[in-house]
């Protein structure tokens, strides 16, 4: 039941619009000519076997553990305007079920860059500041896509993204919709769309005026649904739908912010039988220009 | 990803510690000083997009407050600290302000001798020195 209310939930949301997620510094800079850098790294993975929402044994120990440390960029032309990248190096490993043996593969190595180009529309009044945005992005294939275990399935792919967020002097809310449509690359191989929300509610408890510094505090909730890849992909997609919701801390002095986020696995469901995703971790610290 | 949680660990209690000495204070208009009041004003990076375009300003005394900038998100105002003798261009300012990504609204320049002129979110005098 879970599943085909989920189901219908994201082909909602699909029908609406699309995305492509929001970095750290989708809230900063906002003035002309500014830029900025962040580094980010996100883990995820388990050695919880799932087949469609429930958990089955795993007498192979199989298990698939991804880290991605992001190097992510933004240039503003002014604040309506402005271009993104977002390069990952990816370290990822999994034991796989090859002819009945759990055989363990692992690869490390630049992954897909993306590119894209948030457009804005602010308003201000008074204390409250909002914005209707909408992204066009390209992931294209920088990263490897030979070996048995690829980083990249070496396809050139499009993600739309319609976002809004509100935020005052104490409280900030997003909302965040996208799609990524997967194109075949190279090997036949063919990840599944994917379209997701991502809800933040967050409240700013601190801020010093005169030495600039603060703090922000989110929750968020992350809904994803994955179309199957086909059967020539070797990369670590998968198919099926998941809800991960947890807390956000932002901490931020002048033109450095620092962002800490937990994601509990709070619903998921595989389309075959699959690794969970398990819980994610996600540490950021960026600077602006 | 456990040493991912204690590089963060680490990294929050150094940011609260230093956030612990921290004070805010009550911004008292002075003379050669302009107040504005500019809308959209939330957080730490308005504050770091103000500072930049308002810095590059000449009159502006950056040997008083951050770069001669003050910001005080809750309020909405911004207060700049000017030369003694120099004349704030208030259409350079209001674009300095536009261009950091937000609206001014009115600015209050209080002169050398505490006289006090007010201009309109157009760039126009609507309140003569007094």
């Amino acid at each position: 039941m879970h599943r085909y209310l989920l189901t219908i939930f994201c082909l909602c949301m699909t029908a609406q619009a699309a995305n492509a997620y929001p970095p750290v510094m989708g809230m900063a800079p906002r003035w002309e000519d500014g830029y900025g850098f962040q580094i980010r790294h996100e883990s995820y993975g388990s050695d919880t076997l799932m087949n469609s929402d429930s958990e089955i044994a795993n007498p192979l120990d199989l298990k698939r553990y991804v880290h991605k440390t992001w190097l992510e960029g933004v240039y503003n032309f002014d604040r309506a305007k402005r271009v993104t990248f977002k390069l990952p190096n990816v370290n990822q490993s999994h034991t796989k079920n090859i002819g009945g043996v759990g055989v363990k593969q692992d690869n490390q190595g630049l992954g897909d860059l993306i590119v894209g180009l948030p457009l804005k529309y602010y308003t201000n009044q008074g204390n409250i500041t909002q914005n209707f945005g909408f992204t066009p992005s390209l992931r294209l294939p920088t990263g490897s896509s030979s070996g048995d275990f690829p980083i990249s399935d070496g396809s050139t792919d499009l993600g739309l993204s319609v976002s809004h967020s509100y935020e005052s002097v104490k409280w900030y809310t997003l909302v965040y919709l996208f799609t990524w449509i997967n194109t075949e690359g190279e090997r036949g191989m063919r990840e599944g769309n994917e379209y997701g929300l991502d809800l933040n509610f967050g409240y700013h408890p601190y801020h010093n005026n005169d030495t600039n510094t603060g703090i922000f505090v989110m929750w968020d909730v992350t809904a994803r649904y994955n179309n199957d890849p086909n059967i020539a992909t070797l990369t670590t997609a998968t198919g099926g739908s998941r809800i991960q919701t947890g807390p956000i801390v932002v901490l931020y002095k002048d033109n450095i912010m620092f962002r800490s986020e937990y994601k509990y696995p709070l619903y998921e469901t595989t389309s075959n039988i699959s690794n969970s995703r398990g819980h994610e971790f996600n540490i950021g610290i960026g600077i602006t220009f | 990803m456990k040493d991912a949680f204690r590089l963060s660990l680490i990294i929050c209690v150094f940011l609260f510690a230093s956030l612990s000495n921290a004070q805010n204070h009550k911004q008292t208009p002075a003379a050669n000083e302009a107040i504005f009041k500019v809308h959209g004003i939330v957080c730490s990076f308005c504050s770091v997009g103000l500072q930049k375009k308002l810095f590059q300003l000449p009159s502006i005394d950056p040997s008083k407050y951050k770069k001669g900038v003050h910001v005080e998100i809750e309020k909405q105002k911004v207060t700049i600290a000017l030369k003694p003798d120099a004349k704030l261009n208030v259409k350079a300012a209001y674009e300095a302000i536009k261009s950091g990504g937000y609206e001014p609204i009115n600015v209050t320049i209080i002169g050398k001798n505490g006289a006090i002129t007010i201009y309109n979110a157009d760039g126009e005098l609507c309140t003569a020195t007094y």
